[in-house]
């Protein structure tokens, strides 16, 4: 048996003997019977010295102690259980100099009770890919830092663009609102002179006709002086004409062309306020005191129908502004607030400073109908109406909107079918530099 | 208030305007008619003018324009602003200077045209008695 163990030994020392893996054969109380080079290389110890232990009859564990040598002893695991077992990455402090080493260990049973033990000292592989994996993490951090910087300044561009957008928008808005001023503007004073001969001519037509009317009165009352004939022929004539209708209708007509006349100047007046908006004189306007007097002007559309509740905040500061042009606007919404409540209803009117900046805010609520979004996209478009043909020129909305721009100001409207409209005027006190008050082409 | 008829200067570059002006106050006054500012003028210098009622957006010499010359020039002779316009800064600025006595805003409605000519026939006679 002892030569059988002496001969395996041999055949192992002749295996092991230039291993680059440190091996070392231990008895079954894990004393070392054998060691290779390599393994004296991974003690660290010099060669007398780990002789010396070896004759001594030293454990293992006390020549190269292992991290696991006390819990988890491998060499002793696999002589109980026969089986070969490999663990990887051990870390163990060496004996000799305390070096911080990481091994691959893995340990073989062998016959006699004997075991196999190989070191192999992987600390250099491990201290590569640790530094690969913190070179790793360091750029997967700073691609991080890189995609949070990306997002951030993404953010921070979709913002300006959004912003560029809207000045674009408000810019193309004002530009095209501008143009249509000119045009409205020619359009309206090229139809002045013409409405002109029509209202002032349609008088004298009235006038004209009663003078020939009262005329042929005349010949009709002293007809029977004419001789029969005559007078049979005067009147087959006053038959074949339809004189009785002509007479009642030609002053029909002469109605329809003045009330023609009247509400083409009527246009013609709203074209002009429209395409002139930024003009007159401004002066400190108390805005309550300019909607009580609209609300006295259309008193007639609230009679014995719309309750009106007022809410104006006490010190209220006067605003600098157009007085006729900005009651044009109470007007326009508090004329539009009642004509869209159909019977009885209300309309809350509230007047506050704003709290943190510089301007009074008008709000008009109304009980009415309330506007589809479809529609609310569009009301202070130029020329839009929802009003039966010749009741609106789809101009009052639009009218406001630039005379509250050319302040400085908003106007907004809230609204869904079914919740009543809210009209937002907010006047600035003082009108901005830049509001288009004192600027103004010279019309003709 | 002399026997002779009153003299009506009406300027509108418009025949159909200043015929309609003519029917109006025909049976009252003596009408002149000038087609713009420079005929206007002409005709000042000629004769004299009690009332003179103009358009303003004329070629040449425009309304406010003649009412400024006139002012200077004749200045017991009244003016009458017919426009749509009357917050241009040209009419508002000869309206402060007194050279325009009344702004009748254009489309004209047969009445305030025919009230604004009294007034201004009224406000010729002060100027001549106040002249002496």
């Amino acid at each position: 048996m002892k030569e059988a163990a002496g001969e395996v030994l041999e055949q192992i020392r002749t295996l092991l003997e230039s291993s680059v893996d440190g091996a070392v054969v231990l008895d079954g109380e894990r004393r070392i019977l054998y060691y290779n080079p390599a393994y004296q290389a991974a003690s660290g110890m010099r060669g007398r010295q780990l002789a010396q232990a070896a004759a001594e009859g030293k454990h293992c564990y006390e020549v190269f102690p292992l991290e696991i040598c006390e819990t988890n002893c491998l060499g002793c695991q696999a002589r109980d259980t026969g089986r070969s077992l490999r663990v990887d990455e051990i870390r163990a402090r060496r004996g000799s100099d305390g070096e911080e080493l990481t091994l691959i260990v893995s340990a073989v049973p062998l016959p006699g009770g004997m075991i196999v033990e190989t070191y192999r000292d992987v600390t250099a592989d491990v201290r590569i890919q640790r530094k690969y994996r913190a070179l790793l993490d360091l750029e997967r951090r700073a691609k991080e830092i890189l995609e949070e910087a990306v997002r951030d300044k993404t953010a921070e561009l979709r913002a300006a663009n959004e912003e560029i957008k809207r000045t674009q928008a408000q810019l193309i808005h004002q530009e095209k609102m501008s143009s249509l001023g000119r045009l409205v503007a020619g359009i309206a004073h090229e139809l002045n002179n013409p409405i002109n001969f029509v209202y002032g001519n349609v008088d004298f037509l009235g006038r004209y006709m009663d003078d020939l009317l009262a005329l042929v009165d005349m010949y009709d009352k002293s007809s029977e002086k004419l001789n029969p004939e005559l007078r049979a022929q005067l009147n087959a004539k006053k038959q074949e004409i339809e004189f009785d209708f002509l007479v009642e209708d030609s002053r029909k007509l002469i109605r329809s062309i003045r009330a023609g006349a009247e509400r083409t100047a009527g246009i013609v007046r709203d074209l002009k306020a429209f395409s002139r908006t930024g003009g007159g004189e401004v002066s400190e306007v108390d805005l309550v005191m300019g909607i009580e007097t609209t609300l006295n002007l259309i008193t007639p559309l609230l009679k014995n129908r719309i309750t009106v509740h007022r809410d104006y905040q006490a010190g209220v500061p006067k605003v600098v502004c157009h007085a006729g042009h900005v009651n044009q606007v109470f007007m326009n919404i508090l004329t539009n607030a009642a004509q869209a409540i159909t019977g009885e209803g209300q309309i809350w009117v509230k007047v506050a400073k704003d709290s943190e900046r510089d301007l009074v805010r008008v709000s008009v609520r109304d009980t009415g109908p309330g506007i589809a979004p479809d529609i609310l996209e569009k009301i202070f478009d130029p020329f839009f109406t929802t009003k039966e043909v010749g009741e609106g020129t789809g101009l009052g909305l639009a009218i406001s909107e630039s005379i509250i721009r050319a302040h400085g100001g908003s106007i907004s409207c809230e609204s869904a079918p079914g919740k009543g409209a809210e009209f937002i005027v907010a006047l600035p006190v003082r009108p901005s530099p830049g509001a288009a008050l004192t600027r103004r082409e010279a019309t003709s | 208030m002399t026997t002779e008829r009153r003299v009506l200067l009406v300027v509108d570059d418009e025949q159909l305007n200043r015929d309609i002006l003519k029917r109006l106050f025909y049976t009252q006054f003596e009408i002149i008619e000038a087609p713009d500012g420079l005929a206007a003028q002409k005709v000042l210098e000629e004769r004299p003018i009690d009332v003179i009622i103009s358009d303003h957006l004329m070629p040449g010499m425009n309304g406010a324009e003649l009412a400024r010359v006139a002012h200077k020039r004749w200045s017991s002779t009244v003016m009458l602003l017919l426009t749509g316009y009357d917050d241009d800064p040209l009419v508002t600025t000869a309206s402060k200077e007194g050279a325009i006595y009344e702004v009748v805003a254009k489309p004209w409605q047969m009445k305030p045209l025919k009230e604004a000519v009294a007034r201004a026939m009224a406000e010729r006679d002060r100027r001549l008695a106040a002249a002496g």
